[in-house]
């Protein structure tokens, strides 16, 4: 009886732990059953939310800044190897309308190429300055804090800045230039 | 240790579709130029290299709608149906990848791109058949010079679907996958990994062990020490080595595959049980109690671990040790007798806030922060997800531990968490709509009086007056270019002349007719004589004076009446806020059924998740009575043994 209750054991056990562990493939294989009801379902839904949400996105662009008066500011950074970023701040005619402060995703994806817009507002037409302050880490660790401005003239159409933060090979530094888009 | 189990739970656990994973963003990275030639596309990619999906293809859908995005080529076109891929939307990705291709304009570069996804959105799917079709399209070489990383996956999917569709018959393609994938891969040892289960599933239990064996030899020559994943696959492939053996049992041999996992593995448990499994083959009772008795003090209890009590009691009872065996399987069974009064009450209490409350957030990979908070509420953007959108969690409540390991769970689990997500952005929008509506009632009120005040400036003008002053000067004008009145076109000094004269001659009437008064008659007959041929020579010039100025006046008045008319207009219309609040309207009953559709899903997802919790409940049940009923049999069987005398070896002291 005992002879048979031991050598049962690790078999009961074994049994137990083959249920448990399937093996990588067949871990994949349940990856390959999608309910299909269920995701055309929830697939349709997020396609018609993102049409919704596309054109409540035109909708509040349209109603709270109008293409006459918008005037957006976007960042980019080129390629980063100078200068993390750390915090920016921006001054639309002496007066502190954004800032922000970067995690690490985002500064992972300003390095890979991506655009964040910082601002967006209403201004009227005629003569402007706009200043930022970029403060960040260098490849050194050291402190960086470097400011740019630019005097533009706001037409009558959307008006788009670029704050680019660019590594220069000259000297090994970051630059910081404000660009205007056409 | 628990993080670390959660998450290598999702890296492996889940199968090989994760590996792949990060492979879809860094399709993008590879290739792309560093600098955004598009502002909007700038955002696209800033939201995407930020795991914000559904930001990401609305911005696409905004680009779509305006005038799309410029000076980057098909590109956006595969980084939108890759995204998609990521937000679990296979189907629309399918359609744009089919499209692209059908699209005779786009580059042969693309085009070998989309094949690839083509290629990936069937495999995802299922579609085996239409999956190697589509892959066997794509051009390595340009693929490998284009994204070296998309073309390791490219071998990789290769060798899954021969697996899938050949087993172990595709033992020498997927081999000769594995030769061209460089030594380092991750996709290598993964496709490696999947070849020794494919044989084993085929019965081709050496031809397994070998393969296993090579791959451990190899990542634990390659993998670097702090790359989880490798280290992770190496302690997973030296874990399926111990347990092999086991069954054959080589219980030296499983030992030292399973010594070499290390304490903090998320293997661990299953490490020490088998360990502790082969040491009883072994006859290393010791070894196998001090095994057993490290998982008994871990708090977490796993489905491992459940079998450890009666484990206990078996390894003392062939120390020799029926005292403390009886003990030993009296106090599992009163474990698994609460076990499952625990489970049958949880069972019965479950609903979606229990689920969610066993959950706890793990820290967000990227930034490598613990969550500010550990209570999970989903839809919560901030919850952390990889890149097929599967919840980034672990177990708060044991029970759980194995389920949230289970692919169907995360995806019931990924879609309750979307659905929210986006019931809470319709909420967000419901919101905006109706500040949107207050702001155009407002700005209605706003401009009813600003029509007032225009209304009574206008009048003020009197402008009507004008308009019939304006008239009676062309008439006159008229008239006297009609009669050649060239007394009418005279200038201002010749007017003052004119009035000079007229006063001597009124004069000169009063005064008496002598010789001095005749004089001074024939002389100013003399001077308005002059006057007269002045006033007839300069009539060309002044006329031309005074029709100019008709016209400069005809040109002010046709410039008023023109503001005049665009302001009644202005005043008469609704200046675009119709328009808005017809949109505004619109969307809003968009949104309202949206919200109902999103409602219904959720309910059905809702339910979905309870439905596979309670089989899971059902499921550990029916294993915790087995162990139950197997202590109380051993119990029972040690208690006749000790009581008739068959055991009647003496007691050992212990340090149990």
């Amino acid at each position: 009886m005992t002879k048979n209750t031991v050598s049962g054991l690790p078999r009961l056990l074994l049994s137990g732990l083959l249920l448990a562990l399937p093996l990588a493939g067949a871990a994949q294989d349940q990856a390959a059953e999608p309910e299909a009801g269920a995701a055309v379902s929830v697939e349709e839904l997020k396609r018609r939310v993102i049409e919704l949400n596309r054109d409540l996105f035109i909708l509040e662009e349209d109603l709270l800044f109008p293409a006459s008066t918008q005037f957006a500011v976007f960042l980019s950074v080129d390629t980063g190897r100078f200068l993390t970023l750390d915090s920016v701040k921006l001054k639309v005619d002496d007066e502190v309308v954004a800032a922000h402060l970067y995690t690490d995703r985002q500064v992972a994806a300003l390095q890979r190429g991506g655009m964040q817009r910082l601002y967006i507002g209403n201004l009227r037409s005629g003569s402007h300055q706009v200043t930022v302050f970029v403060e960040g880490v260098g490849a050194d660790q050291r402190a960086y804090k470097k400011a740019a401005t630019l005097d533009f003239d706001k037409g009558a159409d959307i008006a788009s800045l670029e704050i680019r933060v660019q590594d220069s090979a000259a000297d090994y530094q970051p630059h910081v230039e404000i660009v205007e888009w056409e | 240790m628990s993080r670390t189990l959660s998450r290598t739970l999702q890296l492996l656990g889940l199968g090989l579709a994760l590996a792949s994973a990060p492979s879809v963003a860094a399709a993008a990275s590879d290739d792309w130029p560093q600098r955004a030639q598009d502002l909007g596309y700038g955002t696209i990619l800033y939201d995407h290299y930020q795991g914000r999906s559904l930001d990401a293809l609305t911005g696409f859908a905004v680009a779509e709608a305006r005038d799309g995005i410029q000076g980057h080529g098909d590109h956006p076109q595969l980084i939108r149906g890759s995204v998609m891929l990521a937000y679990g939307m296979t189907r629309q990705a399918q359609a744009l990848f089919e499209a692209l291709l059908e699209d005779s304009r786009v580059d042969a570069l693309s085009r070998n791109l989309a094949w690839f996804y083509l290629g990936k959105v069937y495999y995802l799917e299922g579609d085996n058949s239409r999956s190697q079709q589509a892959l066997a399209r794509v051009t390595a070489e340009v693929l490998a010079a284009d994204a070296p990383d998309d073309h390791e996956q490219w071998l990789y999917l290769q060798g899954q679907l021969a697996l899938r569709v050949d087993g172990a018959g595709a033992d020498s393609k997927v081999e000769a996958l594995v030769a061209r994938l460089p030594s380092g891969s991750l996709y290598r040892h993964y496709l490696r990994y999947n070849l020794a289960s494919a044989r084993l599933a085929a019965g081709h239990r050496e031809a397994a062990l070998a393969t296993l064996e090579q791959l451990a030899s190899q990542l634990r020559a390659t993998a670097p020490a702090q790359d989880g994943e490798s280290r992770a696959l190496l302690e997973r492939t030296q874990l399926s080595l111990g347990e092999l053996y086991l069954q054959q049992s080589r219980h030296r041999d499983a030992q030292s595959r399973l010594a070499a996992i290390r304490l903090d593995s998320p293997f661990s448990d299953q490490a020490l049980y088998h360990y502790a499994l082969a040491s009883a083959g072994t006859e290393s009772w010791g070894l196998a109690l001090q095994a057993l008795d490290t998982l008994q003090q871990r708090r977490l209890f796993s489905p491992w671990l459940q079998q450890v009590p009666y484990a206990r009691g078996h390894v003392l009872e062939q120390l020799q040790r029926p005292q403390q065996a009886m003990a030993a399987y009296r106090g599992a069974a009163e474990r698994y007798q609460t076990l499952q009064q625990q489970l049958a009450q949880a069972r019965a209490q479950l609903t979606e806030a229990g689920i969610v409350g066993a959950l706890q957030p793990l820290a967000s990979v990227a930034d490598g922060q613990p969550p500010a908070q550990s209570a999970v509420t989903l839809g919560d953007p901030t919850l952390g997800s990889d890149a097929y959108g599967r919840l980034q969690l672990q177990p708060g409540d044991p029970a759980l531990a194995q389920l949230l390991s289970q692919e169907p769970f995360q995806l019931a689990l990924r879609d309750l968490h979307e659905l929210y997500r986006l019931q809470r952005l319709l909420t967000d929008w419901q919101d905006k709509l109706a500040s949107f509506d207050a702001m155009l009632v407002t700005r209605q009120s706003q401009r009813q009086r600003k029509i007032a005040d225009t209304r009574a400036a206008l009048q003020a003008q009197q402008a009507d007056q004008w308009l019939s002053q304006q008239q009676r000067f062309q008439r006159r004008i008229d008239a006297a270019l009609a009669a050649e009145d060239a007394d009418f076109f005279m200038s201002e000094p010749q007017r003052a002349a004119h009035r000079r004269i007229q006063r001597v001659l009124a004069t000169l009437e009063t005064l008496p007719d002598d010789e001095r008064t005749a004089s001074q008659r024939r002389k100013i007959a003399r001077i308005q004589a002059y006057f007269d041929w002045q006033v007839a020579d300069d009539y060309g010039v002044n006329r031309w004076a005074a029709q100019k100025q008709l016209r400069q006046l005809n040109q002010a008045m046709a410039e008023f009446r023109q503001r005049r008319t665009a302001l009644a207009g202005e005043m008469a219309g609704t200046g675009g806020n119709a328009s808005l609040a017809r949109r505004i309207s619109a969307s809003g009953q968009r949104l309202e059924t949206l919200a109902g559709e999103l409602e219904l899903a959720l309910s059905q997802a809702r339910a979905e998740l309870l439905a596979r919790v309670k089989a899971d409940f059902d499921r550990q049940q029916q294993t915790v009575q087995r162990y139950l009923v197997a202590s109380r049999h051993a119990q029972a069987r040690l208690a006749d043994a000790v009581f008739s005398g068959v055991d009647d070896r003496p007691e050992e002291q212990t340090d149990d």
